[in-house]
């Protein structure tokens, strides 16, 4: 019987705290909504810039390290490279640095900015970045693009900044120049860059932290900067993202002025909920390509690769897999038209192949292919051709991209399976050369040598079953060597672009892999607040809310009144 | 006591076995977190391929004999320190679930106490009056709603109540201007953010301790002791709670205790859903990055917390049920 009791009252009293709940609960929700109002009206402060991409899932860790692989994204907005690269069109604007020269080709010399100040009030100068890059020499951990495999020393002299190579390699300029500065001051004493907490960052550029908490940051205006004339928004709030739902909720409904996200159908979900101001913009930024094993037959044969490319509907992949949000990628390897100023014109549809089903089938029969009976096209062995494509799990856009790449060739009579394994897999498939066919992403450098280098360069090409990183289809073709290393040399654009020319030439004839369509980046914005956002008219930068593109659009934003 | 001692045996047993296969499991994936961050980063645009590289000399990924590096992993254990977490670098593994942990152990912890209570209570109601209107309503009622996938219903009640009727917010645990603290604004804005989760939760849930609590009170209603307490006269409520609902209670009180200790790994549909920055959500994170450490050390208390909540579980079991205790000293 005593027993009895004590569970009964334990049963009594959690019934009543579940009671307590609900009337808390409820009487809560009343005054919750003054809570919500007045954060909706802090938000719509006019010098407020809402900003939906930093991803805290679930929540922020209070860390701006810019060496550190989890910092916050506001990180980037902090700090400062030498130059601006538009990585559209490879344009450079002079930022920390005023300008550069080429002293031969295995020694860049670059003036520093003057007047310039870390935000805690100490004077930049040339020997923070000469230490910034000697600091990534003692940390080959950061070194994150490589440049010391590439650079003798560096050394800072007046306030010029001297970088000598080991042997020439000018595209390596592009990697230099967008290389984060950080203060000597500051970083000359921390001994564990990659795990060091940063929760004060000092660096040069438009904005300082403001308010921090593990659901929303806020970065304010640094009013020491050195164009601080330019930067017309006061505030930059970083929201948790949250899943890609409830994201384009959050969007829609007007709470964020700047976003990156993937939206379906972005006309109905997005502009028309404010047609005035609501703007998306996608750029490409990369090449999505289908790779195929050249190591293999018979990928080995270009006329096979031939007929696939004009069997392929590269128009129906972009407006079905990816909404028709994307255009369709150039054999030249080029983004286009940002990189127009590279393309050989000679190139018939800047360099696009167009869906030939045709002329796929003559190519095909012209090479000796023959079909058997049931239609299926038989190898040169006589037994039919069947290959599996590869993309990573839960990449939806580029999985429905490979099965529509799976029907087109079945009408040429090649059996296609498309596999989706975990990203990790997918990648050490690629690594290894395991494959007969897979997605690959390619390009969207600054100067398209470095695509074209990580792309094709034989010295990459491993034998299958060793690792590589780059050149994974295993292109071999020593031409193209040969104009890698005359652009290696070359300081002159007209140089330069003799060798792309020739470079584009070999990529539409030979077909080291098919071209697709153009990436995107994703970007929606409001202009609501602000006007003066990048766009396919005025593309001064990349419109991501990532990466070194803000420290550009934030100079150019303008309040709307 | 030896009853006792025995359960703690079968505990200590149970909580080796589980870090060692904590240990095991994550290696047996394919890949490794540098790769797994370079998935995330490809998804934004190009990247230079020598970043791999960098990112695996800045994990420094485990080296050395798996013997080496499970019994550095045991000895980790003991002390208290789990490693550094991949997707949250440099943070330590417990700092970033002592952030989670409050969140979920209040949210999906009250809630879950709450359903249960009020399913069970539900669930003696209904098969008393078995056949009856209620009953009849409730069985069908609430077998439809434990049928519903959790981010079906959280999706809708989102898209209904928070984006068209705005009534409530999108998703988060806080509003993002207020800073952690306990004060009156703070926890307003907690609770009228954990609404919509709570709901979610409670919908889903509550049908399975209802039908569960009212079958097996159906069950004894049909034994012989009822019969003579109602031959013997007594109140039908005495019936209902003393006699019947009590024994009823046993298999329940063995769920209860199962799902207080899952609790802890917090509910990970719901919380994914509604960017609730509770342990669900930093599983599902931990998952997509194969961040090894904090996952580890995730299972590792989940495991440990639905051990212990089975051990208590079984004590509870052992003063409701003489039988339990007497079973074991024969």
């Amino acid at each position: 019987m005593k027993r009895y009791q004590v569970v009964g009252s334990l049963i009594a009293t959690l019934g009543f705290a579940g009671l307590a709940t609900v009337t808390t609960t409820f009487g809560a929700a009343n005054s919750g909504q003054k809570v919500s109002d007045g954060a909706r009206v802090a938000s719509n402060l006019n010098s407020t810039l809402v900003v939906g991409v930093d991803n805290g899932s679930p929540t922020f860790t209070d860390n701006f390290n810019p060496y550190a692989p989890g910092n916050r994204t506001g990180t980037s907005y902090i700090y400062e490279p030498l130059f601006f690269v538009n990585n559209l069109n490879g344009k450079v604007t002079p930022w920390l640095a005023t300008s550069y020269a080429w002293q031969g080709n295995k020694k860049l010399v670059v003036s520093i900015r003057k007047g310039v100040k870390w935000n805690d009030g100490k004077p930049f100068s040339a020997k923070d970045v000469a230490f910034t890059f000697n600091y990534l020499r003692k940390n080959p951990s950061l070194d994150a693009q490589g440049l010391w495999q590439v650079l003798s020393h560096v050394t800072a002299i007046g306030n010029k900044v001297e970088f000598t190579f080991k042997s020439s390699n000018v595209p390596t300029f592009y990697a230099i120049v967008s290389t984060l500065i950080v203060p000597e001051h500051i970083w000359a004493s921390i001994s564990n860059p990659a795990t060091k907490i940063i929760t004060d960052p000092i660096g040069t550029g438009p904005y300082v932290v403001g308010n921090f908490t593990p659901e929303q940051y806020t970065l304010k205006k640094n009013p020491i900067y050195w164009q601080a004339n330019k930067v017309k928004v006061d505030n930059v709030e970083f929201p948790v993202l949250g899943n890609n739902q409830t994201a384009a909720l959050k969007l829609s409904s007007g709470q964020w002025d700047w976003a990156t996200l993937f939206i379906p159908n972005i006309k109905k979900t997005y502009v028309a909920q404010d047609p005035a101001n609501n703007k998306y913009w996608f750029p490409g930024g990369g090449i999505a390509s289908l790779a195929l094993n050249l190591k293999k037959a018979p990928f080995n044969n270009i006329a096979f690769r031939q007929a696939l490319a004009y069997a392929i509907n590269k128009q129906q992949i972009a407006q079905q897999a990816e909404d028709g949000y994307v255009s369709v990628g150039s054999q030249a390897g080029l983004i286009l038209p940002g990189q127009m100023q590279w393309l050989n014109h000679s190139l018939p549809n800047h360099g696009i192949y167009p869906y030939n089903l045709a002329k796929a089938k003559q190519i095909l029969a012209k090479a000796g292919y023959k079909t058997n009976s049931q239609g299926k096209l038989l190898d040169k062995a006589g037994k039919p051709i069947s290959f599996t494509i590869q993309v990573p799990t839960g990449w939806s856009d580029t999985i429905q991209t490979m099965q529509i790449i799976q029907s087109n060739l079945s009408k040429l009579g090649i059996d296609v399976q498309v596999t989706t394994p975990q990203y990790a897999s997918y990648s050490q498939n690629m690594n290894t050369g395991q494959f007969d066919a897979s997605l690959m992403f390619y390009g969207g450098t600054a100067s398209p040598y470095t695509s074209y280098n990580t792309l094709l360069n034989s010295e990459y090409a491993t034998p299958i079953g060793q690792n590589t990183t780059t050149n994974q289809e295993r292109f071999t073709n020593s031409h193209i060597d040969q104009l890698l290393n005359n652009w290696r040399q070359a300081t002159s654009l007209v140089a330069q672009r003799k060798d792309a020319y020739q470079i584009e030439a070999v990529m539409y004839n030979q077909i080291p892999v098919i071209s697709l369509d153009q990436a995107a980046t994703w970007s929606e914005y409001s202009t609501k607040k602000f006007v003066g956002w990048p766009s396919a008219t005025n593309p001064y930068a990349s419109p991501s809310p990532w990466g070194q593109s803000p420290l550009m659009i934030l100079t150019h934003l303008v309040p709307r009144s | 006591m030896r009853f006792i001692l025995r359960k703690l045996g079968f505990l200590v047993l149970t909580v080796w076995v589980a870090i060692t296969l904590n240990f095991i499991i994550p290696r047996l994936m394919p890949g490794n977190p540098a790769e797994a961050m370079m998935a995330k980063y490809a998804q934004q645009g190009p990247v230079p391929p020598q970043q791999e590289k960098a990112l695996e000399l800045m994990l420094g990924l485990p080296t050395g004999s798996l013997w080496q590096q499970y019994w550095g992993y045991v000895v980790n254990i003991i002390h208290g320190n789990f490693g550094v977490s991949y997707s949250f670098f440099p943070e330590s593994v417990l700092s970033v679930i002592l952030q989670a942990m409050p969140w979920t152990l209040t949210l999906v912890g009250l809630v879950t106490i709450l359903q249960f209570v009020v399913g069970t209570l539900l669930g003696v109601y209904a098969a008393w009056h078995r056949g009856k209107k209620f009953d009849s309503i409730a069985t069908v009622l609430f077998s439809f709603t434990s049928a519903f996938p959790y981010f079906w219903i959280a999706l809708a009640l989102i898209y209904f109540l928070a984006f068209i009727a705005h009534w409530f917010p999108i998703s988060g645990g806080y509003s993002g201007s207020l800073s952690p603290s306990l004060n009156l604004p703070f926890i307003e804005s907690v609770v009228y953010h954990s609404i919509l989760p709570a709901i979610t939760i409670f919908i889903t849930g509550i049908g399975g301790s209802l039908l569960g609590m009212r079958n097996n009170m159906i069950n004894t209603l049909g034994e012989d002791y009822i019969f003579l307490a109602r031959a013997e006269g007594l109140k039908s409520k005495t019936v209902a709670i003393r006699y019947a609902a009590r024994n009823a209670m046993l298999p329940i009180v063995t769920n209860f205790a199962m799902s207080l200790g899952l609790v802890v790994g917090g509910s990970l549909l719901m919380e994914t859903v509604f960017a609730y920055p509770g342990m669900g959500y930093l599983m599902s994170t931990a998952i997509s990055n194969q961040d090894y450490p904090l996952l580890q050390t995730l299972f590792l208390f989940i495991t440990i917390s639905v051990l212990l909540a089975n051990f208590a579980a079984d004590m509870v079991t052992g003063i409701l049920d003489p039988r339990v205790r007497k079973g074991a000293a024969r």
